[in-house]
């Protein structure tokens, strides 16, 4: 599911499963409601390579090739074949055959459930796979005031606002936005790249992509999207420094916002709340008390219990929704 | 011989046969294998089920001893252990009645690779140890598979009839007390065709009047006590009904132009009453399962030919599940198969007997209806 957190994003590839159909059948379910939960109503397509009995005994090499063919054959710009726990236990040499000669590209992402890892990995090691899709560097233009957006949740109930949040705050400092690596963009798309400034990830913690990306482009990088009040204005001074551009106008500007902000939740001056997160999220408590004070409202063990998001707020608009739950909270 | 194909939309072997399994109170069902199996089917199932959760250490050094470990969590709670091995452990292929807490489990291999959902249904009760207790009266109903959005419905509509005619329900597969499914009746009527538990003498199916009529003859024969003419009436009131509710619509609409999508059976049913009753055209017929050779369905458990059955019969009216309605936006829909997405489906109707025939055309009348 990883894998296709990714691949499926890329309007004009297709992605082989090496398995039985049922196992492609979960992912096509899976993502199908993701997708319509978020009222968007598109069915990624996901082939079979539809292996049973016969392949499980003899192996499933042939029914990869033949699945290769076939979908080579309908001209994609790429194919991304992910392997899963019984293609990987039978021990099928999928990389092998991927890295046969075929007409279109093809990207072997090893994704066996519990034999490759977990979702993150899926999505870690697609990411990362596809890079080689980026254009060489004598093809890349220079100052181009741009950006890039690198792995993205695509499953995430918020992509698009948090992605537009982003995008407001780059533009506080004139940078648009060079490619969204990888949502809904083209194979081709990725060729690009090279020509941006600065990469910004989603959330890349451990800098397992920041590394890659790193060595692979030499591109600075900031590794997560800004979360919390002062994270939000040391974002605009990361950029800034990584890109070379002024910040002052900028932090100003975004300061005022920020003003407006606690402005409008005045009312919630004075409440209790405490958080609570389950046991489960790794959430940093210092933004949510850091948020708490700036609008005047006490963390205490009595108060309103407000759940820790499950994906964390970006940027000013993300804190305003963040606070608008907590309002909800509070009023009961 | 493996066929790509594109988007698989129907479930495998191990999903039905656990389904069929965490149908009966007092089973232990512990799907054998990783937390993407299991997650899925617990998606879709709506009884309890339980996984060992295997790891890459339990491939590698063997899975007996997890089960071992969740078998024995689960004892307490349960009159028997069921367990249901999919792909990977059915691959590496362990003996693993010895890692069922002492238990007499019943142990199905019902790996994906098999085959599809209907097929892990039948390989589940082929190897249920039910045994034919003579002096038990009534009839069993079977062909209830809980993943159907319409089994609970159907179960209570056979209750229904079955109750009208005056005869008493035995087992019922699946959705039963373990120990009422171990000891069935010698007769059974079957709601849903597809999933027929082949447990009892068959008296026949519910599905669609001509079948009701049928299968409620049948029984008049083998059960002399029972007075099934209520049944017949019922039947008769049916179809009353639906005739001026057809009438009605043809008096103001062209005959529908109808793709059918979903359970071989109930896609049957439609294409019966449709043309039946509503001169509807049948434009395509897939079946998510594999259909018997007296269907009029072609197999179609993919995306890629559902959209072909649809680009080449351009209907006017489509009966199937989101998927359908979201390759066909604007042609006005019935949604009768999973998955069924954005709208809650609360209440159990049914989808068989004389009820179900009044909801399918009752919902076709008013597919194509906006405003009040």
């Amino acid at each position: 599911m990883g894998v296709l957190s990714v691949s499926a994003f890329l309007t004009d590839a297709v992605t082989l499963i090496h398995g039985p159909d049922g196992c492609t059948h979960i992912n096509t379910s899976l993502l199908y409601s993701t997708l319509a939960e978020h009222d968007i109503f598109r069915i990624p397509e996901i082939v079979s390579t539809g292996l049973g009995e016969d392949e499980i005994i003899f192996g499933g090499e042939d029914a990869l090739e033949d699945a290769l063919t076939t979908v080579c054959g309908n001209d994609p710009a790429a194919v991304v074949v992910a392997s899963t726990c019984v293609s990987e236990t039978i021990g099928d040499d999928v990389a092998g055959i991927c890295s046969q000669s075929w007409d279109v590209p093809v990207i072997y992402v090893p994704s066996s459930g519990f034999l490759g890892g977990t979702f993150t990995d899926g999505y870690t090691s697609t990411l990362t796979a596809l890079s080689s899709f980026i254009a060489p560097p004598s093809c890349w233009k220079k100052n181009t005031g741009t950006v890039n957006i690198v792995g993205e949740k695509n499953l995430e109930f918020e992509a698009e606002d948090n992605f537009q949040e982003v995008s407001r705050i780059l533009g506080l400092l004139g940078l648009d936005v060079n490619i969204r690596y990888v949502r809904d963009i083209t194979v081709e798309d990725i060729g690009i790249f090279g020509d941006a400034e600065l990469n910004l990830f989603r959330e890349d913690k451990y800098g397992i992509l920041g590394r890659h990306f790193d060595a692979f482009t030499g591109i600075p990088s900031l590794p997560e999207f800004p979360v919390g009040l002062s994270a939000t204005l040391d974002f605009i001074r990361d950029v800034g420094r990584l890109t070379g551009r002024d910040t002052t106008d900028a932090v100003s500007a975004e300061e005022e916002q920020l003003a407006g902000l606690t402005d409008e939740f005045s009312d919630l001056r004075g409440e209790y709340v405490t958080f609570d997160s389950f046991g489960f999220q790794s959430a940093e408590m210092e933004m949510f008390t850091e948020v708490a004070e700036a609008v005047g409202i006490r963390v205490s063990e009595e108060g309103t219990v407000i759940p820790i998001p499950f994906c964390m707020p970006v940027g000013t608009l993300g804190l305003r929704r963040m606070l608008r739950q907590w309002r909800r909270f509070i009023d009961g | 011989m493996a066929k790509p194909c594109t988007n698989p939309i129907w479930p495998c072997a191990m999903v039905g046969a656990a389904a069929a399994m965490a149908g009966l109170d007092g089973a232990g069902v512990i799907i054998h294998g990783a937390s993407g199996c299991y997650f899925y089917a617990d998606s879709v199932i709506p009884d309890p089920v339980n996984c060992t959760y295997l790891v890459e250490d339990e491939v590698i050094f063997g899975t007996g001893d997890r089960l071992q470990e969740v078998a024995e969590g689960l004892m307490p709670f349960s009159e028997k252990i069921v367990v249901i091995n999919s792909c990977v452990p059915a691959t590496i292929g362990e003996d693993l009645a010895p890692y069922c807490a002492g238990a007499d489990a019943l142990i199905i291999d019902a790996p994906g690779y098999c085959g599809d959902m209907m097929d892990g249904y039948r390989i589940a009760l082929k190897a249920f140890p039910a045994e034919i207790d003579s002096g038990r009266k009534g009839v069993n109903i079977d062909g209830l598979i809980s993943t159907d959005p319409f089994a609970v419905g159907n179960r209570m509509e056979a209750e229904r009839l079955l109750f009208s005619a005056g005869i008493p329900v035995a087992a019922k597969y699946c959705n039963d007390t373990l120990a009422s499914a171990l000891s069935p009746a010698k007769m059974t009527v079957t709601a849903l065709p597809d999933v027929a538990s082949g447990i009892g003498q068959s008296v026949g199916s519910l599905c669609g009047l001509d079948a009701i009529g049928a299968t409620f003859s049948s029984l008049q024969e083998v059960f002399p006590d029972a007075d099934c003419a209520p049944v017949m009436d019922i039947c008769e009131e049916t179809e009353e009904l639906v005739v001026k509710a057809c009438d009605r619509y043809l008096r103001v609409n062209d005959p529908p132009r109808v793709a059918l999508f979903g359970i071989a059976g109930y896609m049957d049913m439609a294409a019966n009453l449709l043309t039946t009753f509503m001169e509807a055209e049948i434009c395509g017929a897939g079946a998510r399962n594999r259909p018997s050779e007296d269907s009029g369905c072609t197999w179609a458990p993919d995306l890629g030919t559902v959209k072909q059955i649809i680009a080449a019969g351009e209907p006017d009216l489509i009966i199937g599940s989101r998927y359908e309605a979201t390759l066909a936006p604007g042609v006005p829909f019935v949604q009768t198969t999973i998955p069924i997405r954005k709208h809650s489906m609360l209440c159990h109707r049914p989808l068989i007997g004389t009820e179900g025939v009044l909801w399918l055309i009752e919902s076709v009348v008013n597919a194509g209806k906006n405003g009040c």
